[in-house]
């Protein structure tokens, strides 16, 4: 008799492996927890991951970020904002420290909100956080100021995309927001819809579009820098093919010189007390649940981060947790990422074993990174599209004791060059005589590329890995002329795409080779957000797939 | 006294997410449909907390919520009859064809094999949160165990 239960998880666990746990959000169940109408203002980021630097940027002026680096870009905030910051700083040990100063950069209104960009540095993080009347939430993001000690660019771009929403989940504002050096004249940001100038001061910028279409984003930013000199710098988007550094590598040392047996930490295992209890420190309840029992370490005590150690072997941070049978499963390092939608730098975080005294982390461009370890903890924040990385530990003696790779978490699966010879599929002809032009290609090595050209500006476009096996996803809505144009993927499954109006008028078409292109008539183009659906039909006619969109014209 | 508390969902949530999104991809097909029911899931869980009557496990309560969440979300999407073992992750092919058969089981054994394996549920929490007794479980994952061994003993 064959005894089926082996082959059974073998095989389950083969159709589908252990998903990533990077998508928990507590929060959003909150969100969806409460009554309709009393729903809070619900937010989305854009994934957008920045490249630092294109090879354009590199030939641009070097530094000017002097003030950045003295702490005291712009001018200083209000008082009301500084002791806002130092209360909420105050709250919890897991902040900055209460003499963080506030920075003032920029301040606009826009689509009856007002924007103010604040800045600050503590320690070796410069943060920018973009505060708004419409909402509580204030979207931060941090940057390791070494950075700007090897940038060539005049511009970082610490918060590629930031789309704000109202509480029925339309989309209010898109935004981006980041550090420009001295005698930078004009930031533009190209998005999805065209090229829109950019608020300029502070030494920093900020872009913010209200009431934008569906699937907005910004692809690049440009600046023109003192020389007068135009340097463009790319924001990466999540997918196959992106946000890649360009590497499948990761650098640094291959070579164990002396191994460490039986890695461990022998405080936590003796059940020490060190760090700091997170019973101790006044977080938010949300916070402290998986944090119960941890002793917590802020490796970089002007930081906001934080990692810890828990219970049976889990290695904590305010972001969330993971755990294991053992604490060292695969060597003397424990190694996780913390990042998030939008943002440009992530934390590369863990728990190294007795005897490594040293940790560096290698960016897949040859940098090199050392973390600050303290009692066996260490954190770095690194740009999030320098994976694959490698976390290499040393011990006393300079020899390397540990080495983990496979950091591979924000990068997109590299796509076959054969995926992307594309050919012409299609035109599309839009109700003002623009034109748009679908481009596919074959499906090599799991991936199908596409692009649509319009004529003009960027085309849009992307790679389908085999395995989204979604029946819809709007990709862009792109005006061109006086024309609009819906674009997006679909699952094979799908042989009807249909763009349906408040006033029930429908647009309709098929995919072809599981991208579709559609015009938005005459009567439905204006330079007010209007709304539609696109809703997906297989061969059956089975409702397949349903999205809510909103486009206007620029 | 009846009702859950917020905060243990939250741990249930921050500890187990991931098996949850793991059995909801297996019944969807779909990771975003999955996400939607395990956020959904977890939402409903606690906006009706006070429901909570403690006479099972809280996860088996919760369990309960996502797998109806996953089975709507995946009766919007596509008709019962039409599953298909298509892997959302691009595995190899299945020599055996165990995926085939897994996939091939009725509703309540598929249910049953997922929820044993990829949550690591006990017989209990399987019966809470399929609403069955403990004795169907055993007798529902035999079955499916013993459909198995048999296409498995065919093949060779």
């Amino acid at each position: 008799m064959i005894d089926v239960e082996p082959l059974i998880r073998t095989e389950l666990d083969r159709l589908v492996p252990p998903p990533a746990s990077d998508r928990a959000n507590w929060n959003d169940v909150r969100r969806r927890a409460r009554p309709i109408g009393r729903r809070p203002l619900v937010l989305a980021f854009a994934a957008a991951f920045a490249v630092l630097a294109s090879a354009a940027a590199l030939a641009a002026g070097l530094g000017g970020f002097d003030a950045w680096l003295r702490g005291a870009p712009g001018k200083p905030a209000s008082m009301k904002a500084q002791e806002r910051f130092r209360a909420s700083n105050g709250r919890s040990w897991a902040a900055f420290p209460t003499t963080t100063e506030l920075r003032e950069l920029i301040r606009t209104r826009t689509g009856g909100h007002e924007y103010v960009l604040y800045g600050f540095r503590s320690g070796n993080s410069l943060c920018l956080k973009l505060a708004t009347s419409s909402e509580d939430f204030q979207p931060q993001s941090c940057a390791p100021a070494s950075v700007l000690m090897t940038i060539s660019a005049p511009v970082l771009v610490v918060m590629g995309n930031f789309t704000f929403f109202d509480r029925a989940s339309r989309p209010t504002a898109l935004t981006s927001f980041g550090i420009a050096a001295d005698g930078v004249s004009r930031v533009d940001a190209h998005a999805i819809d065209g090229t829109h100038r950019a608020l300029v001061g502070g030494n920093a910028y900020l872009f913010v579009q209200a009431q934008p279409s569906s699937a907005a984003r910004v692809t690049r930013i440009s600046a023109v820098g003192p020389s007068g000199r135009r340097t463009r710098v790319s924001v990466a988007e999540f997918g196959p093919g992106r946000a890649s550094s360009g590497s499948d590598v990761a650098p640094g040392p291959t070579k164990i010189d002396v191994r460490i047996d039986d890695p461990r930490i022998g405080w936590y295992e003796r059940g020490e007390r060190r760090g700091v209890s997170a019973d101790a420190i006044n977080l938010p309840k949300r916070e402290r649940s998986w944090l119960r029992g941890a002793r917590l370490v802020k490796p970089d005590p002007f930081s906001n981060f934080v990692v810890g150690l828990s219970g049976h072997y889990c290695l904590v941070t305010l972001n969330g947790m993971g755990c294991g049978p053992k604490l060292f499963p695969r060597g003397p390092l424990a190694v996780g990422t913390s990042g998030g939608y939008g943002l440009e730098f992530a934390w590369v975080h863990g728990a190294a074993a007795d005897g490594v005294a040293r940790v560096v982390i290698f960016l897949a461009d040859g940098q090199r990174i050392r973390a600050p370890l303290k009692r066996n903890l260490f954190a770095a924040l690194v740009p999030a599209t320098k994976f694959p990385m490698r976390v290499v530990g040393y011990d006393r003696g300079g020899h390397v004791v540990a080495i983990e790779t496979g950091l591979n978490f924000f990068r997109g699966p590299r796509v076959p060059p054969g995926a992307k010879k594309l050919e012409p599929i299609r035109s599309v002809r839009g109700p003002n005589g623009s034109t748009a032009r679908l481009l596919v290609g074959r499906r090599v090595g799991g991936f199908k590329c596409w692009s649509v050209e319009f004529g003009g500006g960027k085309p849009v476009g992307g790679c389908m890995d085999k395995r989204a096996t979604a029946y819809l996803r709007v990709a862009a809505v792109r005006p061109a002329g006086e024309d609009l144009f819906v674009v997006g993927e679909a699952n094979p499954a799908v042989r009807r795409v249909e763009l349906r109006f408040s006033n029930r008028d429908t647009v309709v078409t098929r995919p072809f080779r599981g991208v579709f292109v559609l015009a938005v008539p005459r009567d439905h183009l204006s330079r007010v957000r209007r709304r539609a659906f696109v809703v997906t039909f297989d061969a059956d006619g089975h409702r397949r797939g349903r999205q809510r969109i909103f486009f206007r014209l620029s | 006294v009846g009702g859950a508390h917020a905060r243990d969902l939250e741990e249930i949530y921050r500890l187990r997410q991931s098996h949850f999104l793991r059995v909801a991809i297996a019944i969807t097909g779909d990771e975003d449909a999955a996400y939607d029911a395990v956020q959904g899931g977890f939402a409903s869980a606690l906006r009706y907390r006070k429901a909570f009557r403690g006479e099972g496990p809280l996860e088996a309560w919760v369990w309960r919520s996502v797998v109806n969440e996953a089975r709507r979300a995946r009766r919007a999407e596509q008709p019962i009859d039409a599953v298909d073992v298509a892997a959302p992750n691009g595995t190899p092919p299945d020599d055996l064809g165990v995926r085939r058969w897994i996939a091939a089981l009725p509703e309540r054994q598929r249910l049953a094999v997922f929820l044993r394996y990829y949550a690591d549920l006990d017989y209990r929490s399987i019966a809470d949160t399929l609403d069955i007794e403990v004795g169907t479980v055993s007798a529902t994952l035999s079955s499916a165990h013993a459909t198995l061994r048999k296409q498995l003993e065919v093949k060779r």
